[in-house]
C-alpha cells in the first residue's frame, strides 16, 4: 500500500499536465468548431498521395458507372 | 438518376431545350446555364466529389453581372478595408467572411478547395457551425474582390464583416467558461477516485497516514477548481446580497465555499468526512448549466450581430466632374448622387436625370417596379433597377423615411411584454426554502448533536443542489433551439421558444413572404402563328439586354441571338433576328413599334401582361407576377388544421392581393397596408385576447415585426428586418413555421417535467438529509443522477422530426393557368 505515496502524487502530476493541454486547447480554439473535422476526413483529399502503382484506374468514359465503391479507391 | 431536376440544384427543370453536361461520364441535365457553369467549374478542378458528398440540395447560383461584380470590386477600396481586413505579423492579410447559401458539409470543402488554388490564397478555413470563414492571403497577388467573385463562381455569397465588440467580449467570455468548466469536470473526476476508498471504508485497517494522503490530495485537486471554476457562484451571490436578492447562487455559494473551507479544516485538524468531491462536482454541473445558458444566447446573438456589419452604405457623389465613393452618412441636402443599376438608394431626393424602374416593395410592399423620372422622387432604402439615374438628395441620415421607420420600431420594442421564465419563478421559492431548511437543521443539531451539527447541514446544502434544477431549462432549449436551426428555424432571443407555445394567430406579409417577391414567368399565350418554345426563346434574347425586374424573369432560359436590341425604359424593347424586326414590353408600345391594331384585351387579375410581337403580327401575350412559394399553400393548410387563425395583410394595393388571398386559406386578408396600419391591425387583435406571430421581410412590415409577440423574419427579409425579429427562417420554404410551432409546446412539457423531476429529487432527500442519514457520497451520486436524468430528458428534443407534406410546383408554364387552379 505504500505505493500510493508514489501513485498518488504521480497521478496529480498527471492531472496538472492534461489541464494545461486543455487550457491551451481553448485559448487555441480547439473547441470552435465541432462538426467541420467530422466531415472532413471523409473526403480523398489525399489522391495524390497514392503511389501509381497502387492506385485504381477509373473506368472509361463509354463505360455505365456502377457501385460508389467500384469508382472510388479506399 | 431521374431527368426532371437539375443535377446541381435539384430544383425542377424548366421545358425547352435541355441544357446538358458531362459528369463522370454521363449526361446531366440542369435547370439554367448557371447551375451548369458551376458544375463545369467543379468538373475542371477534379471535386467531383462534392457530387457524391453532399447531403443536402445544392443552392441554385443567381448569375453573376456588372452590378455584382461592381459591388464586390467596392471592397477593394481603401475607406472600406481599413476596419474588416487585418494585418498579420508576417505580411499576409486576413479578413473574416460570413458565407451564405452553404447547405451541407460538402460545399464548405467545395469552397476551400476551390479557393486554395486561386493564386495568393494562403488559406481558408470555414467553420461549420458558424458559417464563417477566415481567409489568409498575400497581399498583391490576389484582390479581396477577387476571393469573394471566386466564392461567388461557385454559388454562394460571402461579404466580410467585423466581428462587433459584444461578439469578442462573448468569445472571451466563453472560452473562459469553457476552461473554467473544464477544470471543474478533471477536478470532479480525480476527486471522486480519491474519494472512492474514503467513502467506502476501504482504509479501514491501515494507516491513518494513508487516509490523510487522500484528503490531502482530493483537498489540492480541490483548490483550483474552488478558487477558479466556482468564483462567478460566490461574486454573483455576494452582488446580490448587497442589493437583497435571493437567487440561486446564494446557497450554493454557501454550500460551495462553506464545504471547501469545512473539509479543509478538517484534513488540518481532523474528524469525520470531507466533502471535497461533492464541492467539485457541484461547482461542475451547475457551471455547465450556466455555460449551455450562455452558448446558446450567444449562438442566438452570433445571427443578428453579424447582420449588424453588413457592408456599409456607400453612395456615389458627384462633385463637379469627378464622382466620389462616400459613406452614405455624409450626404447633406443639395447634394449630388449617381445610381447605378441595381444599387439601393441611399437617401431620399428628387431625380434630376435619367429614368428608371424602382422596386419599392420593401417600402410599400407593391411587388410590380414603378417607374420615375426627372422630377419624382425616390426614398431611401428603395432599389433602383433599370438604367443610371443622378438623384439631388432632399433628406439624408437621420432625416429620412427609413430613419422615421426604424425609430418607430424601436419604440414599439420597448414596449414589448416580456414573459417571466419559468425558472426563475421556482427558483425564488426554493433558495427560500433551502435556506430555512438549513438554517433548522444548524440549530436543531446544535442542540441534540454539535459535533455533527455542520456535516449535516453541508449535507442538507449539497443534496439540495440545484443542479438539475438549472441544467433544466437551458438543456430543454438548447436541444430545442439546435433541433430546430437543422430544420431551418433560427430563434434569435431567449423568450421566442417559451412564446411559440401561446400563440393563436398568424399575420403574414404578401410580398416575399408568401409569395417569392420577384417577377417570374406564369403562362404564355401565343397570338399567333409562332410556336411556345419559339416566343419564349425571342422573349428571352430581347430581355436578356435588359435590367428591369421583369427582364430577370427570363434569365434562365435559352433565349435566341438578337441584334440591334434597343431598351426604351420602362416600356419595352425591340431587336431584330434574320431581317426581321420584333419587339417586346407594354402594348402601346409593341403596338407602335410593329404598326399593329390593339390586341385583344385580357382580364385584369393583377398580373403583368407584356406583348410579343413582329412586324405585323402579334405573337405571344406573356403573363408575370409573383409567385407563392411552393409550400404556402401546404403549410397554411397545415396550421389551419391545427386552428390557427391566419391573417394576410399587404401594402400592396393590386388585385394580385385578392388573387393571391383566393389561392390560400385565409381567414382574413387586408390590402394597401401602411406600416402604421398593420401596427394597428396587430394591437387590435392583442387588445381581443390573441397572441400574434408576425411573418415578413421587408422594412414595410418593421414597426409590425416588432409590436407582435413574436415576430418571424423569412430568409430574403433585408437585413435589418431579420435583426429586429425574433426568429428567422433560414431557407426558402415556410415548412419551418409549422415544425417550430409544434416543437414549442414539446419543449414547455419537458422544462416541465424537468423541473418537476429535479424539485422531486430534492423533496424526497432533503428530509433524509436533515435526519443525517446521507453521507457525502450518496449525495454527490444523487446529484449527478438528478442532472443527468434531466439532461437526457432534454435531448428527446433533438430527435423529433416534423415533416409536413412540401409541395414542389413547376416555375415555368407555357400553359395559361385558370385561376382556380390552387398553389400556383
Amino acid at each position: 500500500m505504500s505505493i500510493l505515496y508514489l501513485l498518488i502524487p504521480l497521478s496529480l502530476i498527471l492531472v496538472g499536465i492534461a489541464l494545461t493541454l486543455f487550457i491551451w486547447a481553448v485559448k487555441n480554439e480547439q473547441f470552435e468548431d465541432l462538426d467541420g473535422p467530422a466531415h472532413s476526413i471523409l473526403y480523398d483529399d489525399d489522391v495524390h498521395r497514392i503511389p501509381p502503382e497502387a492506385q485504381v484506374k477509373k473506368p472509361a468514359a463509354n463505360n455505365k458507372p456502377t457501385d460508389k465503391d467500384e469508382t472510388h479507391h479506399g | 438518376m431521374d431527368n426532371t431536376l437539375c443535377f446541381h440544384c435539384s430544383d425542377l427543370l424548366p421545358p425547352g431545350p435541355a441544357i446538358i453536361s458531362q459528369v463522370d461520364g454521363e449526361p446531366r441535365h440542369f435547370c439554367c446555364l448557371g447551375c451548369k457553369a458551376v458544375s463545369d467549374t467543379i468538373i475542371n478542378e477534379g471535386l467531383e466529389q462534392f457530387y457524391q458528398q453532399r447531403s443536402a440540395p445544392t443552392i441554385t447560383p443567381q448569375p453573376i453581372d456588372d452590378a455584382t461584380r461592381e459591388g464586390y470590386a467596392l471592397y477593394d477600396s481603401d475607406s472600406l478595408q481599413g476596419p474588416l481586413v487585418h494585418y498579420r505579423d508576417d505580411g499576409a492579410l486576413e479578413t473574416q467572411l460570413m458565407v451564405e447559401g452553404l447547405t451541407c458539409a460538402a460545399c464548405i470543402w467545395l469552397i476551400e478547395r476551390h479557393l486554395e488554388r486561386q493564386p495568393g490564397v494562403q488559406s481558408i478555413r470555414i467553420n461549420h457551425s458558424t458559417q464563417r470563414a477566415r481567409v489568409v492571403w498575400t497581399a498583391g497577388e490576389i484582390a479581396l474582390s477577387q476571393i469573394l467573385l471566386a466564392i461567388r463562381e461557385l454559388g454562394f455569397h460571402a461579404s466580410p464583416f467585423q466581428p462587433s465588440d459584444w461578439e469578442q467580449q462573448m468569445q472571451a467570455a466563453q472560452k473562459k467558461a469553457l476552461t473554467r468548466i473544464g477544470i471543474a469536470g478533471l477536478g470532479s473526476m480525480q476527486a471522486m477516485m480519491l474519494a472512492y476508498p474514503l467513502s467506502f471504508g476501504l482504509t479501514t485497517g491501515t494507516d491513518d497516514s494513508l487516509i490523510q494522503l487522500f484528503r490531502w490530495a482530493s483537498w489540492l485537486i480541490a483548490t483550483p477548481v474552488v478558487l477558479y471554476s466556482a468564483m462567478p457562484f460566490l461574486q454573483a451571490a455576494l452582488r446580490d446580497l448587497r442589493v437583497r436578492h435571493l437567487t440561486m447562487d446564494v446557497p450554493v455559494s454557501l454550500a460551495i465555499f462553506g464545504g471547501y473551507i469545512a473539509s479543509a479544516w478538517i484534513t488540518v485538524a481532523g474528524g469525520e468526512e470531507v466533502y471535497f468531491e461533492s464541492v467539485c462536482m457541484f461547482t461542475f454541473f451547475l457551471g455547465l448549466g450556466r455555460f449551455l445558458e450562455m452558448r446558446g444566447r450567444y449562438r442566438a446573438g452570433l445571427a443578428g450581430a453579424s447582420l449588424l456589419n453588413a457592408m456599409p452604405q456607400t453612395a456615389r457623389l458627384q462633385l463637379g466632374d469627378t464622382e466620389r465613393l462616400v459613406p452614405a452618412q455624409t450626404l447633406k441636402p443639395g447634394d449630388t448622387i449617381n445610381l447605378r443599376p441595381g444599387d439601393s438608394v441611399p437617401a431620399d431626393g428628387t431625380i434630376i436625370a435619367g429614368s428608371s424602374a424602382l422596386d419599392e416593395s420593401m417600402l410599400t410592399g407593391e411587388y410590380l417596379p414603378v417607374t420615375r423620372s426627372s422630377g419624382e422622387r425616390v426614398c431611401a432604402g428603395t432599389v433602383n433597377s433599370e438604367s443610371p439615374l443622378q438623384i439631388r438628395v432632399d433628406q439624408a441620415g437621420q432625416h429620412t423615411r427609413l430613419s422615421a421607420i426604424m425609430r418607430i420600431l424601436d419604440q414599439a420594442q420597448q414596449e414589448k411584454p416580456r414573459t417571466a421564465i419559468m425558472a426563475d419563478q421556482v427558483a425564488r421559492y426554493f433558495v427560500a426554502a433551502v435556506l430555512l431548511a438549513a438554517t433548522i437543521t444548524f440549530a436543531t443539531w446544535l442542540l441534540l448533536e454539535p459535533s455533527r451539527a455542520f456535516a449535516i447541514t453541508l449535507a442538507v446544502l449539497v443534496v439540495t443542489c440545484p443542479c438539475a434544477l438549472s441544467l433544466a431549462t437551458p438543456t430543454a432549449l438548447t436541444a430545442a433551439t439546435s433541433a430546430l436551426r437543422a430544420q431551418g428555424f433560427l430563434p434569435t432571443r431567449g423568450t421566442t421558444l417559451e412564446g411559440l407555445s401561446t400563440i393563436d394567430t398568424l399575420v403574414f406579409d404578401k410580398t416575399g413572404t408568401l409569395t417569392e417577391g420577384r417577377l417570374s414567368l406564369r403562362g404564355l399565350t401565343p397570338l399567333g402563328d409562332m410556336a411556345r418554345a419559339q416566343c419564349l426563346a425571342l422573349a428571352a434574347g430581347l430581355e436578356r439586354h435588359s435590367e428591369h425586374p421583369v427582364a430577370h424573369a427570363f434569365r434562365e432560359l435559352e433565349s435566341a441571338p438578337l441584334t440591334e436590341v434597343r431598351n426604351q425604359p420602362g416600356q419595352g424593347i425591340t431587336g431584330q433576328m434574320e431581317g426581321r424586326r420584333y419587339a417586346i414590353g407594354s402594348a402601346a408600345f409593341v403596338a407602335d413599334r410593329c404598326q399593329l391594331g390593339d390586341p385583344d384585351p385580357e382580364p385584369d387579375d393583377g398580373s403583368l401582361t407584356i406583348y410579343l410581337a413582329t412586324e405585323g403580327q402579334w405573337l405571344a401575350r406573356l403573363a408575370l407576377d409573383d409567385h407563392l412559394r411552393p409550400d404556402a399553400l401546404s403549410t397554411l393548410r397545415t396550421l389551419k388544421q391545427r386552428g390557427y387563425q391566419l391573417i394576410m395583410a399587404s401594402g400592396d394595393q393590386s388585385p394580385h392581393v385578392a388573387r393571391v388571398a383566393g389561392q390560400l386559406p385565409l381567414d382574413q386578408s387586408y390590402s394597401g397596408q401602411s406600416p402604421e396600419d398593420k401596427l394597428a391591425l396587430v394591437k387590435a387583435l392583442e387588445a381581443r385576447g390573441h397572441q400574434v406571430m408576425m411573418i415578413g421581410d421587408g422594412l414595410n412590415d418593421l414597426p409590425v415585426l416588432a409590436g407582435a409577440r413574436l415576430s418571424v423574419a423569412v430568409a430574403g427579409a433585408s437585413d435589418i428586418a431579420r435583426l429586429k425579429a425574433d426568429a428567422m427562417l433560414l431557407g426558402e420554404t415556410l415548412t419551418p413555421l409549422v415544425t417550430a410551432l409544434t416543437l414549442a409546446p414539446r419543449t414547455r412539457r419537458v422544462i416541465r417535467q424537468n423541473i418537476t423531476l429535479s424539485l422531486l429529487y430534492n423533496a424526497t432527500t432533503l428530509p433524509l438529509a436533515m435526519m443525517g442519514l446521507i453521507p457525502p457520497w450518496l449525495a454527490a451520486i444523487g446529484m449527478s443522477a438528478s442532472s443527468v436524468v434531466v439532461v437526457l430528458n432534454a435531448l428527446r428534443l433533438g430527435r423529433t422530426r416534423v415533416s409536413a407534406p412540401v409541395a414542389t410546383a413547376p416555375r415555368y408554364s407555357t400553359e395559361p393557368l385558370s385561376l382556380s387552379e390552387p398553389g400556383l
